[in-house]
């Protein structure tokens, strides 16, 4: 990708959303995070094949917690570290976005299709 | 995209022979109307995997082998609408191929494909009833 092009912003979202699809390519690469599985698998698909996705678990992000020095703080171990959690608010947000697009579509979908049903159903009234 | 402006002028062109003709076309609009259906299908399952690593897009085949049957002389009942995977998007980095604009402006032609054949349809009904009722 061309980074040079586009403003610091752009970049930055584009590097999280990149860091963000290594994330779920490693999990899927070792099957720990499986959120979303592609159901109807390989092969010729069919109509009853297409089963859309289903969450199968929520699992723990296993990232390494960061550690700040604040000895001051009633949390602090023995070495004055504070062991803070390991979200990320900038991916937060950058997923929080990429679902809420994701979940707006489908519901278009789901309006269509009633909508379509309703047409369907305008040939019996006629 | 979908070549059915051709198709429908051309099943009207045929029609010379009243009743029996009145049928097949029927049966022609009724088989558009599952193939904009199962396509609305295959495109809001594209749309629940927008998000699914490797997910690679499926597309539904009709119009073209509709178009070679009506030419070649087939009857156009015994075209079914296939799914096919589509390979001519680009690949995103998790092996995704599944662009939402394209699929949100597919669904949206779908519909009005849809919609065109019902009301179609219910044209053809309307006449077909005035025709047996006499008003």
């Amino acid at each position: 990708m061309n980074w040079e092009k586009s403003n610091g912003r752009q970049q930055h979202i584009r590097r999280l959303g990149n860091q963000l699809l290594r994330d779920v390519r490693g999990a899927a690469a070792n099957g720990s995070h499986r959120v979303m599985d592609q159901v109807g698998g390989k092969g010729n698909p069919t109509a009853s094949g297409l089963k859309g996705v289903e969450a199968i678990e929520i699992v723990e992000d296993q990232s390494e917690l960061p550690k700040l020095f604040m000895p001051s703080h009633p949390e602090a171990d023995a070495n004055g570290y504070v062991t803070m959690p390991n979200v990320h608010l900038a991916m937060e947000m950058v997923n929080l976005m990429t679902a809420s697009r994701a979940y707006e579509a489908n519901v278009k979908a789901a309006q269509t299709f009633r909508q379509l049903g309703e047409q369907a159903l305008a040939i019996l009234r006629s | 995209m979908y070549p059915y402006r051709r198709l429908i002028f051309r099943s009207l062109k045929s029609d010379r022979f009243g009743m029996d003709v009145t049928t097949t076309r029927i049966d022609l609009l009724s088989q558009v109307m599952d193939a904009a259906a199962l396509r609305h299908k295959v495109i809001a399952n594209n749309i629940a995997n927008v998000n699914t690593p490797g997910y690679k897009r499926l597309d539904v085949e009709f119009e073209q082998t509709l178009a070679k049957a009506l030419s070649t002389g087939v009857p156009a009942a015994e075209v079914k609408p296939t799914i096919v995977q589509d390979d001519s998007n680009a690949e995103r980095v998790d092996g995704n191929t599944v662009d939402i604009d394209r699929e949100m402006g597919q669904l949206n032609q779908n519909s009005l494909l849809y919609t065109a054949a019902s009301q179609i349809l219910a044209n053809q009904i309307a006449q077909l009833r005035s025709a047996i009722t006499g008003r």
